[in-house]
């Protein structure tokens, strides 16, 4: 029966890895056609849609504003996201309280993006905040800032209170200890929180949407747009490309970190 | 090196009826191994914290050398601790854990390379300075949480439990350590545990805690030899109580009556304890002082052998000692060596 039962789960595990993979090999097989529409099987081999997606400006500019966007705010939620970890965490307040913050911190995760989008489109042009840049950093900060509070909080719920004192007996002062024992240890926990939250930022189009104006757009944005007009192989060029990147970004934090860590455990 | 007073400390903590520690004062003379022994909930590790710094005592003073350090910064006390959980820095290697201290002392780099490097011999660790804490064995941890806490030249060495997650064996091997250092060195410690064997073997004073209240002070062979109370001699092992009556130094207990033992105070109704280690059976009736009992069961144990008795008043005795052939069933006299009688009041 067992082995009926291991065989029945190779196979159901085989498919999953099917269903979840096969849509990532069609868009690079795809995206080596030679012929002029997405077809499948493709009309030959060709890297001339790689060619025209990095030619054509609306990627490129789209790209790089993408990238600025995810590193800004990156930069900027991160030390937030472990300030509100060490509030939430450390501070003296009433349990109801510390869960409510908690909840209210962590909403991003689970109120649906075109919310989000809609909601701070809403509010910040009443505020009369009309710059895309603007409006696309402090969307984009409010995204990552979750990502970063999570990893931080379930680190800091096990950080081992004694690792403090101990540095205190050993004439550490408080910012000392900080800067040379807490947030050491808990440097692991905040760069997988960041590392998520950059590829969230970069990925995003649900909030952005809202945000962008007719100079500005995100990579995610200009790929949907290109598509509305377009119907040419360089879409899965684009796809490809960052398909590799992520699998290189992962493959760095797998060697430095371990995925297990990074993804929570 | 230096003498630590505690004087009528006191802690209570938000929320509890009961001190943690109530009206505790206590001397740690200078190059001494003081242990604080008791019960989980005793107030050993508290009174710990507090002569740590890492707790503030609501009521009392701390004295170090006769100077008053009760609101001091533990920063700014010099001690030397061993947590129980060791607390090494997981993201530094062991040369840096010991060297930490140093360099929050502001000693420079040579001096503290010089330092860590006497510090990890005395720990028999050189070897393994450039490996981090989580490439070490429990035992080689242990060393290092020693090594760190040494290496500043603590005034105080104070040592939490240190040894509780140790398997038996490494255990001994580092308590035994613990002793060779400490004498050699002629370091002022204070241990906590609640372990009575380990505080036997290591200390030159035992405090034996209860509630939050010091039950008796002493040396090893005081606490283990002479207990004053029915607590402390619980603790350490004793067991076989009978109701007793002492009338000017002649014992009663059991339907016998015998001369008080030369350590124990005692006057009226008190309380006899028998050490089961201390008892010897035979079939007939020995010379001196002896029980008659019932013996009602025999549990072989290999080096010795655990015998349980009835006697004519209905009360148990255990005795351990070499096996001696009598089966359940039988009588039996019971007689004891004179160390293995210990009186208190109550």
């Amino acid at each position: 029966m067992s082995t009926y039962f291991s065989l029945f789960r190779r196979t159901g595990t085989a498919a999953l890895f099917v269903f979840l993979l096969a849509p990532l090999v069609a868009v690079i097989i795809v995206s080596v056609n030679a012929g002029a529409t997405p077809k499948f099987p493709p009309e030959g081999f060709s890297l001339r849609w790689y060619g025209a997606a990095l030619a054509n400006p609306a990627f490129t500019g789209s790209a790089l504003t993408s990238l600025v966007l995810a590193a800004v705010a990156t930069a900027l939620g991160t030390p937030l996201g472990v300030a509100a970890a060490f509030g939430i965490a450390r501070g003296k307040l009433p349990s109801s309280l510390r869960g409510l913050l908690e909840a209210i911190f962590l909403s991003p995760l689970i109120v649906p993006g075109i919310v989000i989008g809609v909601a701070l489109l809403v509010t910040l042009s009443t505020a009369g905040l009309r710059d895309a840049w603007l409006r696309l950093t402090l969307g984009h900060v409010l995204l990552v800032m979750p990502y970063v509070i999570r990893t931080s909080l379930a680190a800091l719920q096990s950080f081992d209170p004694s690792l403090e004192e101990a540095a205190h007996t050993l004439g550490a002062s408080r910012r000392q200890i900080l800067t040379r024992v807490t947030l050491p240890v808990l440097r692991p926990a905040i760069f997988a929180g960041a590392a998520f939250g950059f590829i969230i930022s970069f990925d995003d189009a649900a909030v952005s949407i809202f945000l962008i104006d007719s100079s500005t757009s995100t990579l995610p944005l200009a790929i949907m747009s290109y598509m509305q007009y377009n119907f040419d192989p360089s879409i899965a060029a684009v796809s490809s490309m960052l398909i590799a990147i992520t699998l290189a970004g992962a493959l760095v934090i797998e060697r430095v970190f371990g995925l297990k860590k990074f993804l929570g455990n | 090196m230096a003498q630590v007073t505690l004087s009528r400390i006191t802690k209570r903590y938000p929320g509890s009826e009961t001190a943690a520690v109530d009206d505790v004062s206590l001397t740690i003379p200078k190059g001494s191994f003081t242990t604080l022994l008791g019960p989980s909930g005793c107030g050993k590790s508290s009174t710990l914290r507090i002569v740590a710094g890492l707790s503030r005592p609501d009521y009392g003073v701390l004295q170090m050398d006769g100077r008053d350090i009760t609101h001091l910064s533990a920063a700014r006390r010099n001690i030397g601790m061993v947590f129980q959980s060791l607390a090494l820095f997981p993201h530094m290697t062991v040369a840096e854990n010991v060297a930490f201290g140093l360099e929050m002392r502001g000693i420079g780099r040579s001096e503290r390379e010089t330092k860590v490097a006497r510090a990890l011999d005395i720990v028999e660790l050189g070897h393994l300075a450039a490996r981090h804490p989580h490439q070490l064995s429990g035992g080689q941890q242990q060393r290092v949480a020693l090594a760190r806490a040494l290496v500043v030249e603590p005034s105080i060495l104070i040592l939490d439990e240190p040894f509780s997650a140790l398997d038996r064996k490494l255990r001994e091997t580092m308590q035994i350590e613990l002793y060779r250092i400490t004498r050699d060195l002629g370091i002022t410690a204070m241990f906590v545990t609640h372990d009575q064997e380990e505080a036997l073997t290591l200390s030159d004073s035992i405090v034996v805690m209860n509630q939050g209240r010091i039950e008796q002070q002493g040396t090893p062979r005081e606490i283990y030899g002479a207990p004053r109370t029915r607590f402390t001699a619980e603790f350490m092992g004793l067991s076989n109580f009978l109701p007793a009556r002492c009338n000017n130094r002649a014992l009663s207990f059991e339907g016998l009556t015998t001369e008080m033992p030369a350590a124990f105070e005692a006057e009226g109704n008190c309380t006899v304890a028998l050490r089961p280690e201390g008892l010897s059976l035979s079939s007939t009736r020995p010379e001196g002082a002896a029980l008659k009992g019932h013996l009602a069961e025999a549990i072989y144990q290999g080096a010795s052998t655990s015998y349980t008795l009835d006697l004519p008043s209905g009360r148990r005795i255990t005795a351990r000692t070499t096996d001696c052939g009598l089966l359940p069933g039988q009588e039996a006299w019971i007689a004891w060596t004179p160390e293995a009688l210990h009186a208190f009041a109550a």
